[in-house]
């Protein structure tokens, strides 16, 4: 096998394609679109920032002359924070109409009646509270209503405890430990003391984690469509341009021809790669961990090499289907997107229906970004993605040996055509 | 003659169609061998075998002495395809550089012969433009460079002038004449009789996969044309019709052959005929632009061959 021969294949496609402002929109400028699309407008710049919910209030124990009143639970909402954010933007209602109004027209979040004696009765009994919680969507509800039974539950606590040192002043400490008389009392006002532990992976929390989550998707997805179209019209090509017969009667070997295809289709998608980077770290601020010096970090280049094999073989299985260079792009680039967004390169696949998840859980190419993702923008370790390092190189290799041998039925048939 | 290419009993079938029916011939260093022959007669897929890019059902091919299999053998020779394969959005140098380093020839080398043959042909100025702003004429001349690039012992083209306007055709044939040598062998493939007759030394006509006849031009016309053809030219091609009714009167109809507008008839003795014809004619009220004795052409010993035109052939 001649070099200067592969050489020769890489620089003539490569100008070929760059020289294509079709090809270049199709490779570059189009996932570039998205991920700025998604940096910007579905990942908006305080996307990770605690939520602000508007809440509807109506008072009715404004004359409570007992320690804890209304008032209190209105000011407690309204100094509210997390994460030095404020909670609850607080608006006073006289009417519970205008105030079930405000909800349904989608103008306030939830609302909170507090009843007459609610101080009172949460001195020496139990109080209600009636909450209303807007629907505008099932998700925001649920957020919603989760922010408020959190809020409450903490409004409970403080209570309780207040409780429980005004109670302790009625019960002596000779008697009894007071230590002991607390723990019972806390006990009885809570029996379930439950303990909130965020658990979220760290990288996800940050909107930049979230960009370099969609940049390395937006590798898969154009790695899906461009290797597609790439494997798919290598020999087409050029047969259409009429140039088959000529190489073939040089000295080159098919297999010359053949490997100089899939190394311009590698390096193309490196290209490519390198650019979405580079755009996705710099214009869209990704985060996305990488350093020659660490080991584990080398599995992302060698993954885009498997995903460049596994598609550019796919796209040869798919020249078997198609008869020209159009109807080969058009499949090619239709497949890929609709597999970028069914497979979980592009959307996450905790967001598919239960029965979707299944093709994102067995797609090899979904392996191959997920190990990258996983290693650059999570920093796991080696041992973390080795199964999918295993089941995404195997799938690569054995594509790429059927996609070579299909490649050789093809130049046959389409010689003798 | 030493032999460049030997063919014995070629054969090629497509299913039941037999597109290259056990064809023989030689070519040898120093000539230019024509294959002529109407579209579809399996000149192209005769050149395909003999490139090595088809592979035949029956007979052998030697090329250079060697099998064409083999890479030293295909190193040493270069195709010319009838449609330019070119790749538009690269510039002329680029596609020539492209070309020669599929036989090697890269760099400095790569990029002086390309350089020296676009000048050749004509195309300096366009050198550094991409072929997509180039004309036909402009896209066969560049074709033509490229199969120049490794300076082939052997150099096959394939109806290379196909499309060209008539001044551009006398360039090729005499950029073709040019580049013929005693150590180069020439293959053409072409279905223009005057481009055949111009340019090759032997020529093979090709007619339904077969050769039926193979030679020196001379010698194809002194054995299967007629000794003279008289030619008659009209001021109104509408009279050809009844000249040719008048002319069916004495001579066989084989022997008369209506050609755009005009006529030709075919006489061993063409001294008696002109005279009666001229005759004849002017009493019958048709008149003649042109009345003369010219030389058989190998259009002539193809319509004595097969009964037909090539340019019928062709529809």
């Amino acid at each position: 096998m001649k070099a200067s021969v592969i050489k020769a294949f890489v620089v003539k496609d490569l100008k070929e394609t760059f020289r294509d402002k079709v090809a270049v929109f199709w490779m570059i400028a189009w996932p570039l679109i998205w991920l700025l699309l998604t940096a910007y407008i579905f990942i908006t710049p305080g996307a990770d920032q605690p939520k602000t919910m508007n809440i509807g209030i109506i008072n009715r124990d404004v004359s409570s002359s007992s320690p804890f009143s209304g008032l209190i639970l209105v000011r407690a909402l309204k100094e509210a924070e997390y994460k030095g954010v404020k909670l609850f933007n607080v608006k006073t209602y006289e009417s519970e109409d205008l105030l079930l109004e405000d909800i349904k027209k989608g103008r306030i979040d939830a609302g909170i009646i507090i009843p007459e004696n609610f101080g009172e009765n949460i001195t020496f009994s139990q109080t209600s509270l009636e909450i209303y919680v807007g629907m505008k969507s099932m998700q925001s509800a649920q957020i919603n209503r989760y922010m408020l039974e959190r809020f409450i539950e903490e409004f409970n606590r403080v209570v309780s405890e207040e409780k429980i040192a005004w109670a302790m002043k009625f019960i002596p400490e000779e008697y009894v430990d007071p230590d002991i008389v607390k723990g019972f009392l806390r006990g009885l006002a809570r029996p379930i003391n439950t303990t909130f532990t965020e658990v979220l992976p760290e990288a996800l929390i940050s909107r930049e984690a979230w960009i370099g989550w969609y940049t390395i998707g937006a590798i898969g997805m154009t790695m899906l469509y461009s290797g597609l179209n790439i494997g798919s019209t290598a020999l087409l090509e050029e047969r259409q341009k009429g140039c088959l017969h000529k190489i073939l009667a040089s000295p080159i070997t098919p297999f010359e021809l053949i490997f100089g295809k899939i190394l311009f289709g590698i390096l193309s998608l490196s290209i490519i790669s390198a650019v979405i980077v580079a755009f996705g770290v710099f214009v869209c601020g990704a985060k996305i961990y990488w350093s020659p010096l660490r080991i584990e970090h080398w599995i992302a280049p060698i993954m885009l090499l498997v995903l460049a094999l596994l598609t550019l073989g796919t796209g040869s299985i798919l020249s078997l289907m198609v008869k020209s260079v159009r109807g080969a792009s058009s499949l090619s680039t239709s497949l890929g997107l609709m597999l970028a967004f069914l497979t979980g390169i592009w959307f996450p696949r905790e967001w598919f229906p239960e029965w979707m998840r299944i093709l994102a859980d067995y797609s090899p190419a979904t392996w191959a970004v997920d190990a990258i993702r996983k290693v650059i923008v999570f920093e796991a370790g080696l041992t973390e993605v080795a199964h999918h390092i295993i089941g995404a190189t195997s799938a690569a290799l054995a594509v790429l040996a059927i996609g070579v041998a299909i490649y050789r039925r093809m130049l046959r048939k389409y010689l003798e055509r | 003659m030493v032999i460049a290419v030997k063919v014995s009993g070629l054969t090629k079938r497509f299913g039941d169609k037999i597109a290259v029916n056990r064809v023989s011939f030689n070519v040898g260093f120093g000539e230019i061998y024509g294959l002529l022959g109407p579209n579809g007669a399996g000149k192209s897929t005769l050149i395909s075998m003999i490139v090595g890019v088809i592979e035949p059902d029956e007979g052998t091919i030697e090329v250079l002495g060697g099998e064409i299999r083999d890479s030293d053998v295909r190193s040493k020779i270069n195709y010319c395809p009838q449609n330019p394969a070119l790749y538009d959005d690269l510039t002329g140098l680029e596609n020539l550089i492209f070309y020669s380093s599929l036989y090697g020839i890269t760099g400095r080398r790569a990029l002086e012969r390309a350089r020296e043959l676009i000048k050749k042909v004509g195309l300096e100025e366009y050198a550094n433009k991409p072929v997509k702003i180039y004309s036909g004429g402009m896209r066969k001349r560049l074709n033509l460079a490229a199969a120049l690039m490794n300076e082939p012992s052997l150099l096959i083209l394939d109806e290379p002038t196909t499309g060209m306007d008539p001044q551009i055709r006398r360039e090729v044939w005499r950029l073709l004449s040019e580049i013929k040598g005693s150590d180069r062998a020439i293959l053409i493939s072409t279905h223009y009789m005057d481009e055949a007759e111009a340019l090759s030394d032997r020529v093979g006509i090709m007619d339904s996969g077969k050769i039926i006849a193979e030679g020196k031009i001379e010698d194809l016309k002194r054995n299967y044309a007629p000794k003279s053809v008289i030619s008659i030219e009209f001021f109104n091609p509408n009279e050809q019709h009844r000249a040719r009714e008048e002319l069916g009167r004495y001579l066989e109809p084989k022997d008369i052959v209506a050609i755009n507008g005009s006529i030709r008839v075919y006489s061993e003795d063409p001294d008696i005929l002109l005279p009666q014809i001229s005759l004849n004619l002017f009493k019958a009220g048709v008149k003649i632009a042109s009345l003369r004795v010219v030389k058989p052409t190998l259009e002539d010993v193809f319509l004595r061959l097969t009964g037909r035109r090539i340019m019928e052939v062709e529809g």
